[in-house]
């Protein structure tokens, strides 16, 4: 006689990592420098140096990304854009979507011709451990009307002007 | 005699991409393609129309793509059995703080219950001037406990 019992198991391993300070050029990882824990104990490792994470081939994940920007160029018809991607080929993670960081308002903004991008400034991904076992949250894209896009991650708070700070949440479901 | 131990995750993951052809109207509905994860095992891929089987869920919606004009507008939101849920997302309108405009783009996002199979869509309600719905930007999210 074989039996097959089943068990619902609440199996997930919660990081936020932070403090991603620093002036990335287009195709640069974002390297958060710091990372608080919680739930299980995670099956996942990550890399400050390269902001690489190495996944574990058993579990999915969910990231969830936000960051906080400030330009060195007030340019009104410019972005920035970040995904997560496979780290060993750069792909974008196919579930998965950008995020847009626009540096001037609306009006300015979709003043352009031609139409200019615009979605959540999230960047959210489900990655399949077994599919995907590197991935980087990575700078991926830009437009600007005048020339380079530069900016800084995470500067330091300024009396000039409102402070947040940038956000990955990873989540792994074991 | 043999015992076989299966550990099921008690919250499973599906992820779909939402997509529009051409300048989306008010009523249309995005085309929904799944991606590499559907633990779920939703059906309807490549429709506009989800079938998700019983269950406790959080969804949420993410749309994206290009405006041709900061007038443009864009809203939608998560429909479920013919019903709309949770909140309005939208893309940026006009100038943001001071003028009544919408500053940043929202997800539409929503938890329920299903006692049994269910359909899920995410419904353009309301659309003006010229925008896309591309898959670069666009993401759906659903997330069930069985």
């Amino acid at each position: 006689m074989t039996a097959i019992p089943e068990i619902y198991k609440s199996s997930s391993a919660v990081g936020h990592y932070y403090s991603a300070a620093g002036t990335p050029a287009l195709n640069d990882n974002i390297k958060p420098q710091s990372v608080a824990l919680s739930g299980l104990s995670n099956n996942w490792t990550y890399n400050s140096s390269t902001g690489i994470f190495t996944l574990d081939s058993n579990s999915i994940y969910l990231f969830e990304a936000a960051l906080f920007v400030s330009w060195a160029t007030y340019v009104q018809i410019s972005n920035m854009q970040y995904a997560l991607v496979d780290a060993s080929t750069g792909t974008e993670i196919a579930d998965g979507y950008r995020s847009v960081l626009k540096c001037w308002g609306a009006n300015d903004y979709y003043a352009s011709s031609p139409p200019r991008e615009t979605g959540d400034e999230t960047c959210f991904a489900v990655v399949d451990g077994s599919v995907n076992s590197t991935v980087a949250l990575r700078y991926v894209a830009n437009y600007s009307s005048v020339g380079a896009v530069t900016f800084t991650v995470d500067p330091t708070p300024s009396a000039n002007y409102y402070y947040c700070a940038s956000r990955l949440i990873i989540r792994e479901y074991q | 005699m043999t015992y076989k131990l299966v550990a099921t995750p008690s919250v499973e993951v599906s992820y779909f991409t939402p997509t529009i052809s051409g300048n989306p109207a008010t009523n249309d509905y995005c085309t929904l393609t799944v991606g590499n994860v559907n633990q779920i095992g939703i059906t309807g891929t490549g429709t506009t129309t989800l079938t998700l089987p019983a269950g406790q869920y959080h969804a949420r919606a993410n749309l994206g793509g290009t405006k041709s004009a900061a007038s443009s507008d864009l809203s939608y939101q998560l429909e479920l059995d013919g019903t709309l849920i949770g909140n309005l997302g939208g893309y940026d309108t006009d100038s943001g703080f001071g003028s009544g405009g919408r500053v940043s783009t929202e997800y539409s996002e929503n938890v329920f219950t299903l006692t049994s199979s269910g359909s899920l869509r995410v419904k353009i309600t309301t659309a003006s001037g010229t925008n896309t719905v591309t898959a670069t930007y666009s993401g759906l999210l659903i997330r069930r406990v069985p």
